[in-house]
């Protein structure tokens, strides 16, 4: 038990300075050793310490195991993604929170909590209890420090800094410096911010490694969201039969270990590589079985949006002007705004207005995913414009085709 | 005067046919080129 650091703690939760603390007891700099945890404290002292921060010691020792084994089964339920017995325990803990902060458990208990408001989204809260823990970083166990940086890295990932989280995930993926536990999870976040830079090779690399750590701990609901990676990037790959078989896989297995709720999704990503596959029909199925179980959330449009472009490409020109309608009144706001951008581009393409849709394009679309660092759809509207311009306007396609070459390279 | 009616109808019918498709292309176009990557939905953090 770090006993320093719970002085430390507790000091700073009440806003004491070391010399109040320890006016009387000992020196600041004997204060401040025994807090870096540099130095044993005798027990007369600590007695007196505690005592002015209006603790006992034990209070401090009682149930200590316990918190421990509460603790363990809490980052467990987490690494599992069973978010139903992580809310349990987490409503637990809350009522030993005084207890358990007045350990050498502190420092765990919230770094779990920060881990807890991942899982539930929380991120207010996420951020909340990250600067709260800044404090402290310099008191931290070697353990403590990494799980911060690492739960850091998770973090980024929502606030979609990708190139922060993927320095750390590596260092993490390298050394093996975190918990063996934790194996997986490091590559399927590596995995999973590989995804979001739209870099499937190193993606589907890593969702292989984190398939295989899931599979030897068990690991049911995180083996099936690795698959779903896989699948998703070997469509793009264009390993069309490997992505079919991790969709049967997942299809049959959801529903028996009671994921129900990631069907939409399986449905939404199977479409993708129906479409890719030219099967149409079958694809407009999937995307409308998606639909309907994703409901009017920010997915649905992201399927409706995808089902709309496939009704353009079969030339089904009025029903997609219904949807795109339906799209445009529906995404003005992030996350969802890019899919607003390009389907005014869309509408003012069916309408007839080249000249307007081609200034839509230049002046809104393009902007904005280059400033997203969308680079897939950017490279696939610039060409577009190039195309375009290439009978019309030399030095406007020849811009276009530069801005491609660069992007290309960089994105290569 | 019979052969008349139809042919006039039959040529009526065609000019009314190929302007309601002249309209129809003229109307609406679709984005050639820039459809058809839908996005994936990727599973949780």
């Amino acid at each position: 038990m770090n006993i320093g650091s719970i002085i430390k703690y507790h000091r700073t939760l009440r806003s004491m300075t070391q010399s109040e603390l320890c006016n009387g007891i000992c020196s600041v700099s004997h204060l401040s050793k025994i807090e870096n945890n540099n130095k044993e404290v005798d027990g007369h002292t600590l007695e007196l310490l505690l005592e002015r921060l209006e603790l006992s010691k034990l209070y401090i020792e009682e149930s200590y195991d316990s918190y421990l084994k509460l603790l363990e089964k809490f980052l467990q339920s987490m690494i599992y993604y069973e978010k139903n017995k992580a809310n349990r325990i987490y409503t637990e803990l809350l009522e030993l929170e005084p207890l358990l902060t007045s350990t050498d458990l502190t420092f765990s208990y919230h770094l779990y909590k920060y881990r807890y408001y991942l899982l539930i989204e929380d991120l207010e809260r996420a951020q909340q209890i990250k600067t709260f823990l800044s404090q402290f970083t310099s008191v931290f166990s070697q353990h403590e420090s990494n799980l911060f940086k690492y739960l850091n890295a998770l973090l980024y990932l929502y606030q979609a800094k990708y190139s922060d989280s993927l320095e750390i995930l590596t260092c993490y993926a390298e050394d093996n410096s975190l918990s063996i536990k934790m194996q997986g999870e490091v590559f399927y976040y590596l995995s999973l911010t590989y995804s979001y830079l739209e870099n499937s090779s190193m993606c589907v690399v890593y969702a292989e490694k984190a398939f295989q750590e899931y599979s030897k701990a068990c690991n049911y609901i995180r083996q099936i969201h690795t698959q779903l990676l896989l699948s998703i990037h070997k469509t793009e790959i264009g390993l069309y039969s490997d992505a079919e078989q991790h969709f049967e896989h997942m299809l049959r297995n959801a529903p028996l270990i009671g994921e129900v709720q990631l069907l939409p999704t399986i449905y939404h990503n199977y479409a993708i590589l129906l479409s890719n596959m030219k099967e149409y029909d079958q694809a407009m199925n999937y995307f409308r079985m998606a639909m309907e179980g994703f409901q009017s959330s920010e997915k649905y449009y992201v399927s409706l949006s995808s089902y709309t472009e496939i009704l353009l490409i079969l030339d089904e020109k009025r029903e997609a002007l219904n949807h795109i309608r339906e799209i445009i009144s529906n995404t003005g706001t992030e996350p969802l705004k890019k899919y607003n951008l390009i389907f005014t581009f869309h509408l003012l393409k069916l309408e007839q207005k080249e000249k307007k849709a081609i200034k839509w394009l230049e002046n809104q679309v393009i902007p904005y995913l280059e400033k997203k660092n969308l680079m897939k759809d950017f490279i696939k509207y610039v060409r577009y414009l190039a195309e375009y311009y290439s009978d019309k306007n030399k030095e406007k396609a020849l811009f276009f085709y530069g801005l491609l070459n660069k992007k290309e390279e960089r994105f290569l | 005067m019979k052969k008349l009616f139809v042919l006039f109808t039959v040529v009526s019918f065609l000019s009314f046919g190929s302007v309601v498709s002249f309209y129809e292309t003229k109307e609406i176009s679709t984005a050639e080129g820039v459809t058809g990557t839908p996005d994936p939905i990727r599973p949780p953090i």
